[in-house]
């Protein structure tokens, strides 16, 4: 018997190439080990449904989930308290922020016409929105891929593409980068209303998902 | 964006000036998403793409693609380029080990030999002397044939590469 109880001992299981006759417990053992053939790369690991004022959006103890390399954030009709605010996002190294050094770049297409570019090398926060309302139906949406984060030899890396509707209801959307030039251990995200300052979230959903690779 | 994937393969590299992951696209998907995360260079420079088919690279003149430059420290730049022998300046990538990449990648109908095949990508790096570049744009493969793979390349060598393939559900 193998060590994760598999009958027959060999071969030797892993990814793609998994024989033999499984209890629960063994697929549960191989799973955590990497070596059991389970598609469905994309990893549901967290949401957070927002029904009442809070002022940030917290994941925390990421490398819990396991060790990956890429996480999918998605907003779901994200809406806030006050009106013209953008959406930021904050690295967690076990619970501590950083500093004002986030660089962003990020291209704001509003359907009225105005294109932006918005870059800056010492943001307080990486940009996930341009600036959205409050009244009702004005709220955003957004998917944001982020890249070695848990690589304390890397920069963590973030790649980006909401849309909204501003504060005199017009769509808009804004895709683009951001880094935080540091090599941490950013094992957390936080999520703010307002990039530059204070506010609360006041509904929608937050869900992270995690992107399993093989080597 | 994914709705689930489905890890296919991947392939990694040392000191080499390009990698292949064959034998990666079939018919079992019309989509994947491929990931980078690492990649790092001793050379600044861009990295560049082609398709693998049947008979290997494919290095016609059968490459269009356009891209926004958004960096964090000057004005954001275009890039837009027809009839080239690959997919042209996706990501920049600088000297530094901490530097790394994150880039994602969707590729449409590659198995389709009825089809030209399409992709989209976006990108995040750091030029160590200046500051963030990101990228987003599109290609084609302006060849209606079937395509079995990926080929990234750029002029010197990559220090360590490793790609991830996904077929999107």
């Amino acid at each position: 018997m193998s060590e994760f109880g598999y009958i027959p001992e060999a071969p030797e299981q892993s990814f793609g190439n998994n024989k033999g006759i499984f209890t629960p417990k063994d697929i549960y053992d191989l799973t955590r080990a990497d070596k059991y053939t389970n598609y469905g790369q994309l990893d549901h690991l967290i949401t957070t449904n927002v029904s009442s004022n809070v002022s940030t959006v917290n994941f925390t103890g990421l490398e819990t989930y396991g060790n990956y390399n890429v996480f999918l954030l998605t907003l779901n009709d994200i809406t806030i308290e006050h009106d013209n605010k953008l959406i930021g996002m904050e690295f967690l190294s076990n619970g501590v922020a950083s500093s004002t050094n986030y660089q962003v770049a990020g291209q704001s297409c509003m359907s009225n016409g105005s294109f932006n570019e918005i870059k800056g090398t010492s943001y307080p926060a990486l940009r996930l929105t341009d600036n959205i309302g409050n009244a009702t139906n004005e709220c955003a949406n957004s998917y944001v891929y982020i890249y070695n984060n848990l690589d304390s030899t890397k920069y963590s890396f973030i790649t980006y593409h909401g849309l909204f509707q501003s504060n005199s209801n017009v769509q808009g959307s804004e895709f683009g980068s951001g880094v935080l030039p540091t090599t941490r251990f950013d094992n957390g995200l936080r999520l703010h209303p307002d990039q530059n300052g204070s506010s609360n979230f006041t509904g929608g959903n937050f869900s992270l998902y995690g992107i399993k690779e093989y080597s | 964006m994914a709705t689930n994937l489905q890890f296919i393969k991947s392939a990694s590299g040392t000191s080499v000036t390009s990698l292949s992951v064959t034998d990666c696209f079939s018919a079992d998907y019309d989509v994947y998403y491929i990931s980078m995360t690492k990649l790092d260079k001793s050379t600044e420079e861009w990295t560049n793409i082609r398709v693998v088919n049947a008979s290997g690279v494919a290095s016609g003149s059968n490459y269009d693609n356009a891209r926004l430059q958004l960096s964090s420290y000057t004005t954001f730049g275009e890039h837009r380029v027809t009839g080239q022998t690959s997919w042209t300046n996706i990501a920049f990538q600088s000297t530094g080990t901490a530097d790394g990449v994150g880039f994602g990648m969707y590729i449409f109908n590659p198995s389709d030999s009825s089809s030209y095949t399409f992709m989209t990508h976006q990108a995040s790096s750091f030029y160590s002397s200046q500051g963030m570049v990101g990228t987003k744009g599109i290609g084609v493969h302006k060849v209606a044939e079937a395509i079995t793979g990926v080929n990234i390349l750029s002029s010197n060598n990559f220090d360590n590469i490793t790609i991830n393939v996904f077929g999107v559900k």
